[in-house]
């Protein structure tokens, strides 16, 4: 037995080793230097990095929005397929349809950054619609579809039990669907996370590395300042955002786990 | 019970006619403005107005006449293609690693970490990655790119999930039979998984063909900048039909596993 999980280590260790030597122990060093003075050669500055980063105004920017428009890109869209995927029902039909719909998360940025550029000055003067706009068109088919997916495995014996007992469709949904699709929908929160910060793409293709004040996010920050090589700093505000996401997850992650339904 | 099925049914056609219009308009508006004439010429006639609106100009100036866009959709393949290769061989090799056995809190953690890991927004990621490959001496080449790419923490949180639904008894009775762990990877595993590694493969490439950033800071080289860049400073006179070209490998590819990919979304 012990020797299998010898082997199944083994396994493991190709990847581990990379995430070690390209993720972990980088992170680690980042993680350390970010309170220090010079990147490189450790001298302990304390949090002084941390408060210059606060005073910074671009950073205070670029953190507000990325907070803000996660939150409110992503609430729009778990709405959004929701609806799609409760109103249409359960058929090959619908599954074929949504699986068209979804190609749109694999095309190329530059069909979709062309379009919003046919749309006369939408990019100048409501970059935060456009932006919302790219953010549906790609993920709202796969969203769906995901799940759709996931109340087609639903037992349908607890829908005609409820049936029976005189539940509408939409009682139904509140009461007992909902707390079924809570596993998926917190999956999709990740997922969606991930596609978020994928932005940048669309980001730099309409606007180059300086987007307008409205859609300037964590990423541009990062990449901008990038350039200026001052990564202590970069490493503290690197820290900010890992625990901000971290924190924001488990508090997903944990909501409302008491009532989830799973089979 | 005759007219809610009537209601209903309008409803799921709205639906369908909106979210599908709502997908298909962006890419038949490009694709329409891709046949414009590179040239504005004054429409006078049905001729001329043919002539305007539906000529290959932009695709003759892309495919013919434009040298540098073959020398980046040249370097996006030599890009995407070792990474996507190394990406699947990591993958299934951690995922298989993570699921054959029993559950331990050592596994637990692990796919913990994954988890963790691959939340990070690839560019937080940036100065650590920067940091390893410039101790590594790798900054500049296109080594530093593929190998960053293939161990991205996602997709192997990703296969753990497709691997996960193979039944453990399976590889239980394999072992019984005397299989070693790397045969049962390979004649039992690698199959099981085989609709699991088209969807890896269709998101994989999905997101290394847009790939923008890594390019931009480690490789730190125009000449070997993959298309998207260079597809940013295109004007009008090819853009439409660069971005359609652009996106034909894409589509292909989901025509291809598309079916498959489906299949397993389904399941995930």
């Amino acid at each position: 037995m012990k020797n299998i999980r010898r082997k199944q280590i083994a396994f493991l260790l190709p990847s581990l080793l990379g995430l070690t030597a390209f993720f972990l122990v980088p992170l680690f060093y980042c993680f350390v230097f970010s309170a220090s003075r010079t990147f490189g050669r450790f001298r302990f500055s304390g949090l002084d990095n941390y408060l210059s980063l606060m005073g910074s105004k671009a950073f205070r920017l670029a953190y507000g929005n990325t907070f803000i428009l996660m939150t409110g890109y992503i609430a729009v869209l778990l709405a959004l397929s929701l609806t799609v995927s409760y109103i249409l029902e359960n058929s090959r039909g619908t599954m074929a349809f949504l699986a068209v719909t979804s190609a749109a998360m694999f095309l190329p940025s530059v069909l979709i950054v062309r379009f919003a550029g046919i749309l006369p000055g939408a990019a100048e003067k409501a970059p935060r619609l456009v932006f919302l706009f790219i953010f549906l068109w790609k993920h709202a088919g796969i969203n769906a579809l995901i799940l759709r997916s996931a109340s087609n495995r639903m037992d349908p014996a607890w829908r005609e039990a409820a049936m029976i007992d005189g539940a509408g469709k939409g009682q139904f949904f509140w009461n007992v669907e909902i707390f079924h699709l809570l596993p998926y929908l917190k999956f999709l929160f990740i997922f969606d996370t991930t596609c978020f910060f994928k932005l940048f793409r669309e980001s730099y293709l309409l606007y180059g590395l300086y987007p307008p004040d409205g859609v300037y996010m964590i990423q541009n920050f990062f990449f901008n300042n990038f350039e200026n090589a001052n990564y202590q700093r970069l490493s503290s505000g690197g820290t900010i955002a890992v625990l901000t996401l971290f924190a924001v997850n488990l508090l997903v992650y944990k909501a409302g786990e008491k009532r989830e339904i799973t089979q | 019970m005759r007219s809610h099925s009537r209601t209903s049914g309008f409803s799921q056609m709205a639906v369908r006619i909106l979210l599908g219009g709502f997908v298909l308009v962006p890419v038949g508006a490009v694709a329409a403005l891709s046949l414009r004439s590179p040239l504005s010429l004054r429409v006078t006639d049905l001729a001329g107005a043919m002539e305007q609106f539906l000529s290959w100009g932009q695709y003759r100036n892309i495919l013919f006449h434009s040298p540098e866009y073959w020398v980046c959709f040249w370097n996006t393949l030599f890009l995407l293609v070792p990474a996507m290769l190394l990406t699947i061989l990591f993958a299934t090799l951690a995922a298989y690693g993570l699921c054959c056995g029993r559950r331990t809190r050592g596994q637990a953690a692990a796919v913990m970490l994954y988890i963790l890991l691959s939340l990070l927004p690839m560019q937080i990621l940036l100065v650590p990655n920067f940091v390893a490959l410039s101790a590594m001496g790798l900054i500049g080449s296109r080594l530093s790119v593929i190998l960053v790419c293939s161990f991205s923490p996602y997709y192997v949180y990703f296969m753990f999930r497709i691997c996960r639904q193979i039944p453990s008894e399976i590889f239980e009775a394999a072992r019984m039979e005397g299989a070693g762990e790397l045969k049962i990877y390979r004649s039992i595993a690698m199959p099981q998984m085989k609709s699991g590694i088209w969807l890896l493969v269709l998101i994989g490439s999905a997101d290394l063909w847009n790939m923008v950033e890594q390019p931009l800071v480690f490789i730190q080289t125009p000449s070997k900048y993959p298309l998207t860049v260079f597809l940013r400073n295109m004007d009008n006179s090819a853009g439409y039909a660069g971005s359609i070209v652009f996106s034909l490998p894409v589509m292909l590819l989901f025509l291809l596993c598309g079916r498959d990919a489906a299949e397993q979304i389904e399941l995930l």
